[in-house]
């Protein structure tokens, strides 16, 4: 298994799906510091409103007093909108690549019925790529961070934001871990690179709706329960997840659905793994 | 006789198609074993079946004389359908993914890449490769883990009649110096036929037919055929009077005569003169790829 391991992170290292996504977060992140910056100069009066596409409501122009816009946007808050939309689409089709990628190139017959048990196969592929979709969240932290240093300028350094972005990062970062193993699980169900990165995106896109929808029919038929779906789906405790002050009460529900999540996707896959023909 | 592979009634179902039917192959140690069959024969699921790339719906797999297929297939290399390889690596960055995922031994790598001739590659992209270059490639990730015995789906297909060549040579090569048994299915009948030393031939998921490749040569000799009606008669008039050694009863009242087929008018009169009734007698016989069509069900 460890020499399985160090063929993936070979195979990684030569990924450029891996490091296009880097730059992609990358360009997001100057793209949203850049919209920020371009904000601000709107409500200063110092560009005119819609230049660049970058409209700046009437209730947020600036009024006597009022802080900048730019000062207004913690670091947090843009790692915020990172993680619960970009950065976890952008991992998600590098994870349906990296996963379907073994299928496309024919690659997993080198491996599969080679004197190694199916189940290890698997194991070490989404071991794998869930580590490689954390590595991935945490670059888009760093980069999140410095870009915000460089915008917002070193000001803002301290114990209680390192503590914070910390803090946030390690949540969303674990609950991506568990998002991970759902798409290397659905991945390994299609292995095909378009209908894995659809699925994807619609599991991203579309399933807070179907849990919203369940958690109306929850309440109209146990009123008194309290029960919601959506806080056991992975997709919306991300959603969900508070930028400060996380309750304990969130933080034990993330890590126990996380551990769920990780389990069902992985055990799904193993058995699909296992019993599916390799093509 | 020692086997690599062996299989018994092997089946393969999918939803109500049998592709694959009780399939019972027997290959031999250090054999060529030229697979034949037409497009959707089964030839390639059977060849995932022993690679252990899909399950059979029925039957038994013996590999070099075991069922622990899992251990004994680390004995095995395969190409099937295509390469595994990524488009994107060159192809020593493909080699050494394999490398690592097995933890072969680092110089193996650039020894085989010269063995298969794609050490001059350098830094090209697989994605930039030549049909053959491809193929060169797919059977050095098959060899990387010093296999004993080799899977080869279509492997010169597609290939110039260069690249053919290559291949034919680099397979001879692997056969003679490191012994290694080969299982190769193709299409080129004609190229086939200068490599394999045992044939096996399936058609619509049956293994119709299995022989040495010394036995298709005498299959397709040309010689006489006679059908009579007294095959012991007629074999002592051939012998004592006419002094034919050369003849084989392959069926009942069927002989082929291998010898002094110009005088087969002579051959006839004796027969009928000797008291045998001649009820047909003609030329027969074919080159490889005739035999192959009929065998395969292309010629009525």
């Amino acid at each position: 298994m460890v020499n399985l391991l160090k063929g993936e992170l070979y195979k990684l290292r030569k990924a450029k799906s891996f490091y296009i996504c880097c730059m992609v977060f990358a360009v997001f992140i100057v793209m949203v510091y850049g919209m920020i910056i371009m904000a601000e100069k709107i409500q200063k009066g110092e560009m005119q409103n819609g230049s660049y596409g970058v409209t700046v409501t009437e209730e947020s122009m600036a009024e006597e007093g009022q802080e900048p816009l730019a000062a207004e946007v913690s670091v947090l808050e843009v790692l915020g909108q990172m993680m619960a939309s970009f950065g976890i689409f952008t991992t998600s089709i590098f994870i349906a690549i990296f996963v379907v990628g073994d299928y496309g190139t024919g690659a997993v017959k080198n491996i599969v019925g080679k004197g190694m048990d199916r189940w290890k196969i698997f194991v070490v592929k989404y071991s794998f790529t869930v580590f490689a979709a954390a590595v991935l969240l945490l670059i888009m932290t760093v980069l999140t961070v410095l870009a915000g240093i460089i915008f917002k300028g070193t000001g803002i350094i301290g114990a209680q934001f390192f503590r914070e972005i910390a803090a946030y990062a390690g949540v969303q970062i674990m609950l991506g871990l568990a998002l991970a193993g759902i798409i290397v699980f659905v991945s390994e169900l299609c292995r095909n690179l378009s209908a894995a990165i659809s699925i994807g995106i619609g599991i991203l896109l579309f399933s807070s709706a179907l849990t919203g929808l369940l958690d109306l029919g929850a309440r109209y038929l146990l009123p008194d329960a309290g029960f919601r779906f959506s806080d056991y789906w992975i997709v919306d405790l991300i959603s969900n997840c508070p930028i400060k002050d996380i309750e304990s009460g969130f933080l034990l529900r993330a890590v126990i659905m996380t551990i769920v999540w990780i389990a069902l996707s992985l055990a799904g896959g193993i058995w699909h793994f296992k019993k599916a023909d390799i093509k | 006789m020692e086997y690599v592979l062996t299989t018994e009634n092997v089946t393969k179902v999918y939803g109500k198609n049998k592709v694959v039917n009780r399939v019972n192959m027997h290959m031999k140690k250090g054999s060529i074993y030229g697979f034949i069959g037409k497009n959707g024969a089964g030839k390639t699921t059977f060849m995932r079946m022993v690679a252990g790339l899909a399950a059979p719906t029925e039957g038994e797999i013996e590999l070099f004389g075991s069922r622990d297929l899992e251990r004994e297939r680390m004995r095995v290399g395969c190409l099937i359908e295509n390469p595994g390889a990524f488009a994107n690596m060159t192809a020593k960055e493909n080699l050494e993914v394999i490398r690592r995922q097995f933890g072969i031994a680092e110089p193996a790598v650039d020894s085989m890449l010269e063995f298969v001739g794609l050490l001059e590659a350098g830094k090209k992209k697989v994605k930039n490769f030549s049909m053959g270059m491809k193929q060169r490639l797919g059977i050095a990730v098959a060899l990387l883990r010093n296999p004993d015995f080799l899977i080869l789906d279509e492997p010169i297909n597609g290939l110039d009649p260069e690249g053919i060549i290559e291949i034919r040579e680099l397979l001879l090569k692997l056969n003679k110096e490191k012994k290694i048994s080969i299982l190769i299915s193709s299409h080129i009948l004609g190229e086939l036929s200068k490599i394999a030393s045992d044939y096996g031939i399936i058609r619509d998921g049956v293994l119709v037919d299995e022989f040495e490749a010394k036995e298709l040569d005498n299959r397709c000799r040309r010689c006489q055929k006679i059908i009579v009606d007294q095959t012991e008669l007629a074999a002592g008039i051939l012998e004592e009077k006419l002094h034919i050694k050369g003849y084989d009863v392959p069926a009942q009242n069927t002989i082929r005569i291998f010898e002094d087929l110009e005088k087969a008018a002579e051959t006839n009169r004796a027969l009928i003169l000797g008291g045998v009734n001649i009820k047909e007698s003609y030329f027969a016989g074919q080159d490889l790829e005739g035999y192959f069509m009929e065998l395969l069900g292309d010629v009525q």
